[in-house]
């Protein structure tokens, strides 16, 4: 199977639909990273970087206690979280912004949406000496504020969103019209697989070391393939970076989650391929499916994950859903509290929102599969950025109270 | 003949300044958005673009894209902007260009889009984020309804691509003054006046200049410069600051004559 997009296409889905102000950054940026990834010194210096400063390879784990908990298949856990920063993000950041230093560039922006991809490219620009601007919708900005702190602590500029929802679909449109304004000494680092090409192309591949990882340490537990792999789907870089590599082995089932929200009327969910209200369009520079009314304008969209909760998905998320090699399912919001609870408790592992999305799925799959299959989970991200979140949904007095104390003792100097 | 073409062609006979104005359909309203246009009509310009607003409109600024969010929660359907077009069309002898973002004329098909656009009246269309060589037939599709595609040069353009851009294009070149998204004033310096020469040594056709463009001082150091001068942001401004019981058209049409 061709992994790559042919002339930016992966089937009808992809492209480059941005307006002619972009055009010459965005030539620049296909010619230079077509030429760095078939680069020896260039792919050398990625992969010490993964390993002294991301951390990799990032460990799988068997969920033993899990799998014998609910007596289904058994369950593997690649644990992303670990990964400096505490996400996969942090992969293609630093891929990134070890391009824009080649191509000589001084200046990053990206956009945020849980803070993720923020303080990965935050941290990414700290450690590189590259200055940072990061824009985050006003909503995630006061939602996440966990990560606002870290980006800032990297020495990045945090820019509140003002626009239009002011989520990561208005903080992308913000990213792209800075973009438009700056001359060609900054370089945008785009946090999921998708944008106009070459971004769909460019983030799998930094994003694969996931899979290919995988595909090593499985050796250390089994023999042959494992009969399905899951991962969480928002833009969708966790998922293609986890699957690139197990595309062509066809008795793999590869199974996205997408963020089923509160329910499945329009604005309740973030489901584009499994949910109502998702149709072809393009929109922010690439053909995709986009939730959307008939008028072609962006639905609203909800989901407890900052990370999940965007009207869009990759291209090639989209086109391998048609082509039915990837499965899409979601998981509702309640769900994915319940997962994140019950792999804390016997795994003692704190899974991201995002990630719980995909183990709340593998639950279901485990049972449906039964004994004897083996199902490896991407957990994405780590979940001590969503404390403030699960501990307001999972109510009681104990964290308010504590809240309330650290404001008097903030107040009171002590 | 195309009333694009036909205005342009008055106007460049009489070396005219040719003033190109900009509303937002469905901002603040229906009815308002369409006595707004007229009232620019009335007052001088040779070309309107109506813009069937969209939900993320990352080529331009605050001020159009708030308006756009207004129009889009006040209910604005694709074929309230047609209805407004044909209303235009009908009643002035401006030349209405449609301006929008691909998502609006994909969803609606885009073979669609152009007959229904020619069919309102309409006698161009503007679509930034349906570039040459990604256009989804749009250009075909026009050209086949007798009408066209302005296509747009940005700063950044090197001379073969302006002049690929401008013998592709229809009727006039639009020709963005300054990097960054409509709104802000453009300052007139010693950058744009290389940047618009760049434009004028390569363009096959007249230049139509745009973004930033909101005073009097401007235009008059534009005049002979350029035959096309373009206003948005500055007309969506007027707009937006209307008081109650304001007649629309006549302030727009002051707004529109003040320019000159
Ligand atoms: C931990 C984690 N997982 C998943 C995602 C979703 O993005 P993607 O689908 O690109 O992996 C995010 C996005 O912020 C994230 O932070």
């Amino acid at each position: 199977m061709n992994k790559r997009s042919d002339n930016g296409f992966f089937g009808e889905y992809g492209g480059q639909y941005i307006a002619e102000i972009l055009r010459p950054a965005l030539k620049e940026l296909e010619t230079s990273y077509n030429h760095y990834r078939n680069d020896k010194d260039f792919i050398e210096e990625f992969h010490s970087t993964l390993k002294n400063f991301v951390g990799r390879p990032t460990p799988l784990l068997f969920a033993e206690n899990v799998t014998k908990l609910i007596g289904g298949a058994d369950i593997y856990l690649k644990l992303e979280g670990l990964a400096n920063t505490g996400a996969h993000k942090i992969n293609n950041a630093v891929g990134q912004a070890l391009l824009a230093k080649k191509m000589g560039k001084k200046k990053i922006i990206a956009e945020t949406g849980a803070g993720q991809h923020g303080v990965a490219t935050a941290s990414a620009c700290a450690r590189l000496g590259l200055e940072c601007e990061i824009f985050m919708g006003e909503i995630d900005v006061a939602r996440q504020r966990p990560n606002v702190f870290w980006m800032e602590m990297f020495g990045a500029k945090v820019t509140p969103v003002t626009s239009g929802t002011k989520t990561l679909k208005d903080a992308v449109n913000e990213a792209l019209r800075e973009w438009s304004k700056r001359k060609d000494d900054t370089f945008y680092i785009l946090g999921s697989a998708l944008g106009p090409y070459p971004y769909p192309d460019m983030v799998r591949d930094f994003q694969s070391i996931i899979g290919r990882e995988v595909r090593d340490q499985m050796k250390g537990y089994f023999n042959n393939l494992p009969d399905a792999m899951v991962a969480c789907v928002g833009g969708g870089s966790n998922s293609i970076g986890f699957f690139t590599e197990f595309l062509d082995d066809t008795s793999v089932t590869l199974i996205g989650v997408e963020a089923g929200g509160i329910g499945d009327n329009p604005g309740e969910h973030a489901s584009r391929i499994t949910g109502e209200g998702g149709s072809t369009g393009i929109v922010q520079g690439y053909k995709s499916i986009f939730l959307q009314d008939d008028n072609g304008q962006l639905l609203a969209t909800h989901s407890i994950s900052a990370g999940l909760d965007y009207a869009g998905i990759g291209p090639q998320l989209a086109y391998l859903a048609d082509t039915k090699r990837i499965t899409f399912t979601k998981a509702y919001d309640n769900e994915v509290i319940e997962a994140l609870q019950l792999f804390a408790k016997h795994e003692g592992i704190i899974p991201a929102l995002e990630s719980s999305h995909a183990l709340a799925a593998a639950i279901k799959i485990a049972k449906e599969y039964g004994a004897g299959k083996k199902i490896i989970v991407n957990v994405s991200g780590r979940g001590d950025k969503d404390i403030f979140i699960v501990a307001k949904a999972l109510g009681g007095d104990v964290w308010l109270n504590f809240l309330k104390q650290e404001i008097v003792r903030i107040e009171g100097g002590m | 003949m195309n009333t694009l073409l036909k205005n342009l062609e008055a106007g460049i006979n009489n070396n005219d300044c040719m003033l190109m104005g900009h509303v937002i359909a469905g901002f603040p309203d229906v009815k308002t958005s369409i006595e707004a246009a007229k009232g620019i009509c009335s007052g001088g310009a040779s070309f309107l673009e109506v813009q069937f607003p969209f939900s993320d409109p990352n080529a331009d600024g605050p001020v159009i894209e708030n308006a756009c969010y207004t129009s889009i929660e006040n209910g604005f359907t694709v074929e309230d902007g047609f209805k407004i077009v044909r209303e235009l069309s009908s009643s002035t002898k401006t030349a209405i260009i449609i301006m929008t973002y691909a998502n609006i004329v994909f969803k609606y098909g885009v073979q669609s889009f152009v007959k229904k656009a020619k069919e309102c009246g309409a006698s161009a269309l503007i679509v930034p984020d349906l570039p040459l060589d990604h256009d989804e037939g749009l250009m075909h599709y026009a050209t086949e309804n007798d009408m066209g595609v302005i296509l747009i040069a940005t700063p950044g353009c090197d001379g073969k691509r302006i002049k690929d851009l401008s013998e592709k294009s229809f009727g006039m070149l639009y020709t963005v003054a300054r990097r960054g998204t409509t709104g802000n004033k453009t300052e007139l310096n010693a950058e744009t006046d290389e940047w618009i020469q760049l434009v004028k040594n390569n363009s096959t056709k007249p230049i139509a200049l745009g973004f930033g463009i909101q005073s009097k001082e401007q235009t008059d150091k534009l005049k002979g410069v350029v035959p096309i001068v373009i206003a948005g942001s500055y007309f969506v401004t007027v707009i937006s600051k209307l008081k109650q019981n304001e007649n629309v058209q006549s302030e727009l049409e002051k707004a529109s004559k003040a320019l000159f």
